[in-house]
């Protein structure tokens, strides 16, 4: 009966065959082109379902657990042996650290050496809020500006959190982002300064208040002078409650 | 903005920068697949977070001859859905999108853009008798046999297979041979 695996092309697209019927399909079409034609066309239509499901954002601290993730596969590309696969979070810092006394022994390069100092505080930064996600009453909040977003992790009973920002723009040598902590009264406690890293497009810091952040009711940035300000002097860069 | 085959090709390199500009592009098709797939806010994020990890680890095998990054990713997406189906022996329940919501950011058909073309497939869906698109939704979706879609509606195994046959015939009228008169492929529905 020839081309009696046509009728099941559409359905051999959408995976709906059993494994006996997709081969008998695929054997029909390694033999005939005018199915394998048609086979394509529903191929492309079943591609293009791919496209059909509605864009959702997801949770902000989907992205913030990714880049937990990420500290822990991150590893050099050209790197394959198996104990190292196996080294996980431990063995990044490790390997940082032998990396930095590598470079330091090897290469008396100061742009490296930023480099690597720049991925240590990084490292820090993303453990720190690997750790805080690990408690239940963990909290992330997103923050959006005009061409600015970011998000910031904490738990209320901790005196810290990690601050994530995408979009910033080099505020230059004589300028520097700093965070603030705005309790409920409108006192604001300076959070530290932003580290903004040569070729990466977002910045980080690891925010630490003399208290617990349950004893402030927002947060907020603004550029400031180089060294930073006892209190917010420059524009607001971007904000959010607590 | 630099082009996706462009940050991918800094991905491969391990640019982090790179990986999360493409995270802040295609996070949402990507969640929103999963979602539509696993119907679980739970079980979607984790399956949006495992396919951006094998977008980094994988990076170097996309080749923008073949297709678009957004494809390559939702077709890892789906993969990774899938297996996560036959991991756990489970399937959602299906909620059939009923709504014409969707229909009004259909862009333009006459752009010739991606969006153009998957707003104009989904018209085409759209059209389908309710019974032919449920059969292909579950099956493309939630990865189900024409058997198992034949004992989830309590309906004959034959008629599966019918509206399944019918309605990607129909489809492929409709969105590939649009030109077609349309009284030509609306005969025969189940």
């Amino acid at each position: 009966m020839p081309h009696a695996a046509e009728a099941l092309l559409g359905a051999h697209a959408l995976g709906a065959l059993t494994p006996a019927e997709a081969l008998q399909v695929e054997a029909h079409l390694a033999a005939c082109e005018q199915c394998a034609a048609r086979a394509a066309e529903f191929q492309q239509i079943a591609g293009g379902l791919l496209h059909l499901a509605p864009e959702v954002k997801p949770p902000a601290d989907l992205r913030v657990r990714l880049i937990a993730a990420l500290d822990g596969s991150a590893q050099p590309a050209r790197r394959s042996n198996r104990a190292g696969r196996r080294l996980g979070w431990a063995g990044g810092l490790a390997a940082v650290a032998l990396l930095a006394l590598n470079l330091a022994q090897w290469v008396r390069n100061a742009s490296l050496q930023t480099q690597v100092e720049s991925l240590a505080s990084q490292q820090r930064a993303s453990q720190t809020a690997q750790a805080l996600r690990s408690y239940p009453s963990s909290r992330v909040v997103e923050l959006e500006a005009e061409g600015i977003r970011g998000t910031l992790v904490y738990d209320p009973g901790f005196p810290l959190a990690v601050l994530y920002i995408w979009g910033l723009e080099d505020p230059g040598p004589q300028q520097a982002y700093q965070a603030w902590l705005i309790s409920a009264d409108g006192t604001r406690t300076s959070g530290g300064l932003l580290e903004l890293p040569e070729e990466q497009d977002f910045a980080w810091l690891v925010v630490r208040a003399p208290q617990p952040l349950q004893d402030y009711s927002g947060f907020g940035l603004t550029l400031e002078p180089a060294d930073g300000s006892q209190l917010p002097t420059g524009p607001r860069i971007l904000g959010g409650d607590l | 903005m630099l082009p996706d085959s462009e940050l991918a090709r800094r991905v491969a390199a391990r640019d982090r920068a790179a990986f999360l500009a493409l995270y802040d592009r295609y996070a949402g098709r990507v969640y929103g697949l999963c979602l539509r797939m696993l119907q679980e806010p739970g079980a979607a994020e984790e399956v949006s977070q495992e396919t951006f990890l094998k977008l980094w680890a994988r990076a170097g095998q996309f080749d923008p001859g073949r297709g678009a990054l957004v494809s390559w990713l939702l077709t890892i997406a789906r993969r990774t859905a899938l297996d996560r189906f036959r991991r756990e022996a489970r399937r959602p329940r299906l909620q059939l999108d009923d709504s014409e919501e969707s229909l009004s950011r259909i862009p333009d058909p006459s752009s010739e853009s991606e969006e153009a073309r998957w707003g104009s497939l989904r018209l085409a869906l759209q059209e389908l008798p309710v019974e032919q698109r449920s059969a292909i939704e579950l099956a493309y979706y939630q990865a189900m046999s024409h058997r198992e879609i034949a004992e989830f509606l309590n309906i004959p195994l034959g008629t599966v297979k019918t509206r399944i046959r019918l309605g990607m015939q129909r489809l492929r009228r409709l969105w590939l041979q649009p030109e077609l008169p349309r009284s030509v492929s609306g005969k025969m529905d189940v």
